[in-house]
């Protein structure tokens, strides 16, 4: 388990597409235009189709799974900012470091700092998450 | 209601949401996670993103006549969601303002088993912009 400060979480690399954000809209139930309609997402100030947020988050989620695979599930909580959109065929890159290990009434804790960011740098999801290490 | 008529702390009828296994391994595939186990446990975020979706579309931001940008998310999972399991969706209107001609909202939701137990909690802060 990650369970040291400066650990960093296995990563995720992963090129979103058009595709993948129809399959989205249909399991997640949210089809807005903003993600599917290129000519109502040409009159946003983004000015293309973008990716759902909560797809970028995904796969935020899919990382601290694998790094805790039941104490994420089970007392796992985070707080992210949306900080750009992700557009179809940009690639992302989703990591984890683990910030601070605290330890109260024998339960230890680790603060996680997330991260996802374009290929050129850009910050696409910041925050953090905070999971139970016993 | 129209979200600018909704003032904050106005709560929602409680809706129940059921992830089937199918919709479950849908989800997954769509977020390309190749780990996940849907026949025995719900990923976790695909709970938050089914109730958000729900509440996005009973605003009516969903039909094309507003951009709605999801600007921050917090969620917190007690336990893991198997599928077919019966949860009730319990949301609130925490805040709702206007700022320079944007609308911001809050919507909190709580998931709560058949025993009344919570299973997951989150605050999504949106966006709203006419177009």
């Amino acid at each position: 388990m990650t369970s040291q400060p400066g650990d960093m979480l296995d990563s995720i690399d992963r090129t979103v597409t058009q595709a993948q954000v129809e399959a989205y809209a249909d399991a997640a139930g949210d089809h807005n235009p903003i993600h599917l309609d290129a000519e109502f997402a040409a009159i946003t100030p983004f000015g293309k189709r973008i990716a759902h947020g909560m797809l970028t988050l995904a796969m935020v989620s899919e990382m601290l799974t694998s790094a805790y695979p039941n104490n994420w599930a089970s007392g796992g909580r985070l707080k992210v900012r949306f900080r750009a959109p992700v557009f179809p065929g940009e690639t992302v890159h989703v990591t984890g470091e683990v910030k601070k290990v605290t330890e109260s009434d024998g339960v230890r804790l680790a603060e996680i700092t997330l991260g996802v960011r374009k290929d050129d740098g850009e910050d696409v999801i910041t925050g953090q998450a905070f999971v139970k290490l016993d | 209601m129209p979200l600018q008529d909704l003032p904050a702390g106005h709560e929602f009828p409680p809706e129940t949401l059921t992830i089937s296994e199918a919709e479950a391994a849908a989800y997954a595939a769509a977020v390309g996670d190749t780990s996940a186990n849907p026949s025995e446990r719900v990923p976790s975020m695909a709970v938050i993103a089914a109730g958000l979706s729900r509440f996005i579309k009973h605003l009516g931001l969903a039909d094309g006549t507003v951009e709605v940008v999801h600007a921050s998310q917090k969620a917190s999972f007690n336990r893991p969601v198997t599928p077919g399991e019966i949860l009730e969706i319990r949301a609130t209107l925490k805040s709702n303002a206007e700022r320079r001609g944007s609308r911001f909202a809050t919507v909190e939701m709580l998931f709560v088993d058949e025993s009344g137990e919570q299973v997951a909690s989150a605050s999504s802060l949106i966006l709203v912009n006419a177009t």
